[in-house]
């Protein structure tokens, strides 16, 4: 393991000097440690180790949140409750199968997904007018979208719709899964899917031709 | 309509290190701390319970029965002392009573022992006399006829 040296001033140490020694530390475990030496040393019960693991992927872990609950001080909400439970399920990750970034989220996946059923936030309404009218599409529009402005999109569809669409397409699930995940049929999984992929290129397109445009 | 994989590549290989509107708040992090430390505390808590239990058992047991074999000598002493006071009280009587019977007895002994010997001299006093008499009566008679009649 590559620890950075650190720098501690000699003779009395002021709290300032004891908070930036900490950052540096924190900072040093960040850039050097690999995941699973991360893993290890909370393991064995270090607390700079669980922040350093945090600092690293609460960005990516909120995204998640964002996409599934729209608000975000819920989604805060809902990270730290995913963040308890990935802390207390670390020692059942196994780093042979998959990347720690890649469990974690599907920790986060469950949490938001237990959230909206707590809250019963999930319903799935059939009759929903289907989203027929099309606009042509812009090969460049998904690609001209800043992350912000796309999740921002998605998390614009129907409560129903979104966490279909978030499960298959940018996590990964299964229809089945998800059919078993939301206790849902298979069917309306599919459905669900559709209507949001139609709401959603509607919205890029309405997003596309209204955004001002930079000509050179 | 857009592919399902550009959509899923942009978040799967989003950099999100300069999206500064996903950086949590400040308070996060030290609320999950709170929370994880707190349940392992809790957690510690639960297991040292019992022995806390047993412990503090034991010696309130110890305690009580110290204090129960304490009370058990103070009142054995109490009803020692009452025991020792009633039985000298009740010596005190018997005594007085034995002296007055002893008394008594002796009294009639006495009497008795008086009277018998009272008895006796009056018994040997009677048979001194009656010897005497005999004696007298078998010399008159032995004697010869001096007397003329």
């Amino acid at each position: 393991m590559n620890i950075q040296r650190i720098a501690i001033p000699a003779g009395r140490v002021s709290k300032k000097e004891i908070n930036g020694i900490l950052a540096d530390t924190n900072q040093a475990l960040q850039t050097k440690q690999t995941d699973i030496e991360i893993i290890h040393a909370v393991l064995s019960g270090s607390k700079p180790a669980f922040r350093t693991l945090y600092e690293r992927y609460a960005k990516n872990h909120l995204l998640t949140c964002l996409r599934y609950v729209k608000n975000k001080i819920d989604a805060e909400d809902v990270l730290q409750d995913a963040y308890i439970l990935i802390y207390r399920d670390l020692k059942q990750y196994d780093a042979t199968k998959s990347k720690y970034i890649t469990w974690s989220n599907k920790v986060v996946v469950n949490t938001c997904l237990m959230h909206l059923r707590k809250n019963n936030i999930l319903k799935f309404s059939e009759d929903i007018n289907d989203v027929a009218f099309q606009m042509p599409v812009n090969e460049n529009a998904i690609s001209a979208l800043s992350l912000k402005e796309l999740t921002q999109l998605i998390t614009q569809l129907p409560k129903g719709y979104r966490t279909v669409f978030n499960m298959f397409v940018i996590d990964g699930y299964s229809h089945r899964e998800i059919a078993e995940s939301l206790q849902i049929s298979i069917s309306t999984s599919k459905t669900q899917l559709l209507k949001a992929r139609r709401m959603l290129q509607q919205n890029i397109n309405n997003q596309h031709y209204t955004k001002p445009q930079n000509h050179v | 309509m857009f592919e399902d994989k550009d959509i899923h590549d942009i978040f799967e290989h989003a950099n999100v290190e300069n999206e500064d509107w996903l950086q949590p708040s400040d308070k996060i992090f030290p609320n999950i701390e709170a929370a994880i430390y707190s349940k392992k505390r809790d957690r510690w808590l639960w297991v040292l319970l019992p022995f806390i239990f047993l412990i503090g058992g034991t010696l309130t047991y110890f305690y009580l029965n110290e204090s129960t074999e304490e009370t058990i000598i103070t009142h054995q002493q109490s009803t020692a002392n009452l025991n020792s006071k009633k039985q000298h009280q009740d010596d005190l009587s018997v005594n007085k009573d034995f002296s007055n019977i002893t008394r008594s007895n002796q009294s009639n002994e006495i009497q008795k022992n008086s009277r018998t010997i009272l008895n006796k001299q009056a018994t040997k006093l009677e048979k001194d006399n009656q010897s005497l008499l005999s004696k007298d009566l078998a010399k008159k008679i032995n004697e010869p006829n001096t007397t003329p009649f």
